[in-house]
């Protein structure tokens, strides 16, 4: 039993919160040393500001467009957080089928590793096909893209329950979905939410890839749409500053799993100490 | 009722052609304390799992006989040599498992679970969780578990084998107190001569290449408390299930 045999006490939120800002400190530090090597760089040679524009130039963008780029988080932020929802809910469903059924898994297994294999942007447009223009080809690209790696953990978590504990169920005549609700899915959690760590960040780069190809302009539009519009216009410093948007909305999503998991995880397991 | 246990002529060859069981033939009395000891591989757990029905023989039975005939196997508990508790559950959530699993009311089970703690010596230790305890606690709590369920049969395989000799000590004397109070039959397994001759009723000797039985005891002392392991009488009987496994090892290696 490798979760339960050393002695650990419960860290104390103060403590935590300690230790994440002396994580994120360094890599704050790391960021702001290579944007001064970029905004130096971009002095020194003054390359077009079309191919490479000065992180000033782009923070200048973020604030003119800041309605329109609050906006496209918004679109692109709910898009991703439905998909990933989503996802999260059908890949642990299918994973805990998949643990289940020996049939299953050496039937359906590899033909979902398979359909991971396949190019989102090559299936992109079909989505547009089926679900049509809208939020709904971003929810389901970035269902799509984001379901496999919490299918993946979910299906590992759940095999690798500690034989001793199954052999414990079974001498107190469980039923299969007690073991499951009570045994299986709470030993995959720590494998579930590294599952769902990862989705979280794909999920708005499916959300993204469904939008360059099911969105359409309007008053408001998604981060896809925006980067394809800042395209044409050669506002390269928009790109910029919508990618980082992107990015912040990921970031926030992979921040509220990395909290929820946390949350769950704190009181046993290491990989939250 | 269950009146007595026959181990008859019961085997266990597995897949592979391994004899891990072989002709092993003993009585077990409902209500006693029977030790099997040996060495590694000698059997020990193969046979306390086809007494818990965990396994079956590949010839021989296993019968359980109460007033009227044959009966079914009885409401049986068991501890392991690892504690097994559900690192995300506290120490309470863990020792009402099985009456949770078993569908007892919420209140009923917090009540006997907490009962049961407070029997084993864990009444403080309810919310903590087993990552918090040490290893004389968690089996503590392990054993609490196996009967809390009020067990007819409870079958210990080594559960305290990897605790400190102090805490074996004591864990040794809480389990022939529950025994007493709770009027169960017990099965232990162990690879410890001393903690078979102190708990035991009766003894019962196996070794190794097949595993087999080599000799039965019953040991009977005048006085059953701590300081009986300090004795001259103690220390016969143990020498003698020694010279008895001893015998049967030499007798193997010729």
């Amino acid at each position: 039993m490798s979760r339960s045999d050393s002695k650990r006490a419960v860290p104390p939120v103060s403590s935590v919160v300690m230790r994440a800002a002396q994580a994120v400190i360094p890599s704050l530090t790391v960021v702001l040393v290579l944007l001064a090597v970029w905004q130096g760089a971009v002095s020194l040679f003054a390359p077009s500001e079309f191919l490479v524009p000065a992180p000033l130039a782009v923070v200048h963008a973020m604030i003119q467009s800041r309605q329109a780029l609050l906006a496209a988080a918004w679109m692109t932020g709910s898009s991703a957080v439905l998909g990933f929802l989503m996802a999260a809910v059908i890949g642990v469903t299918l994973g805990s089928m998949l643990a289940a059924s020996k049939f299953l898994m050496r039937g359906l297994y590899p033909i979902a590793t398979l359909l991971q294999m396949v190019p989102l942007v090559a299936i992109a447009p079909l989505l547009v096909v089926w679900c049509g223009y809208g939020a709904r080809t971003s929810i389901a690209s970035a269902v799509i893209v984001s379901v496999f790696p919490v299918l993946a953990a979910t299906l590992d978590g759940m095999r690798s329950t500690d034989l001793g504990l199954v052999e414990l169920f079974a001498v107190n005549r469980a039923s299969r979905l007690q073991r499951w609700w009570k045994l299986e899915l709470p030993w995959a959690i720590p494998s579930i939410v590294t599952g769902l760590r990862i989705a979280a960040g794909l999920s708005v780069i499916g959300a993204i890839v469904g939008e360059f190809v099911g969105a359409f302009a309007g008053d408001q539009s998604p981060v896809g749409i925006l980067i394809v519009s800042a395209i044409r216009e050669n506002r390269t410093d928009l790109v910029f500053a919508a990618v980082s948007v992107a990015a912040l909305v990921g970031f926030a999503l992979f921040g509220v799993v990395s909290l929820v998991g946390w949350i769950l995880l704190r009181r046993w397991h290491a990989s939250a100490g | 009722m269950l009146q007595r246990i026959e181990i008859s002529q019961v085997g266990r060859v597995y897949d592979d052609g391994f004899v891990a069981l072989s002709g092993a033939s003993f009585d077990i009395r409902a209500g006693s304390m029977t030790v099997l000891v040996g060495p590694s591989g000698c059997g020990k757990t193969t046979l306390l799992r086809l007494i818990g029905g965990l396994d079956s023989p590949t010839s021989g039975r296993v019968i359980f006989h109460g007033a009227a005939g044959a009966l079914q196997q009885p409401r049986t508990a068991f501890a392991f040599q690892e504690a097994r508790l559900l690192p995300w559950r506290t120490v309470l959530a863990n020792v009402a498992l099985p009456l949770e699993l078993a569908g007892v009311a919420p209140a009923e089970r917090i009540e006997r679970a907490t009962a049961m703690l407070t029997r084993v010596g864990l009444g403080s230790a309810t919310r903590k969780l087993p990552g918090q305890l040490s290893g004389g606690m968690r089996m503590r709590a392990s054993i609490a578990r196996a009967l809390v369920t009020a067990p007819q049969l409870l079958l210990l395989d080594e559960p305290f084998g990897a605790v400190d000799e102090i805490s074996r000590h004591a864990l040794d004397d809480l389990l022939r107190s529950l025994w007493a109070e709770l009027a169960m039959t017990v099965v232990m397994v162990t690879h410890s001569i001393v903690e078979a001759t102190y708990v035991a009723e009766q003894v019962v000797v196996m070794a190794p290449a097949p595993g087999r039985i080599v000799a039965q005891f019953t040991p009977s002392f005048a006085h059953h408390s701590p300081s009986l392991r300090a004795t001259p009488e103690f220390a016969a009987v143990t020498a003698e299930v020694l010279r008895s496994l001893g015998e049967a090892m030499v007798g193997e290696q010729r």
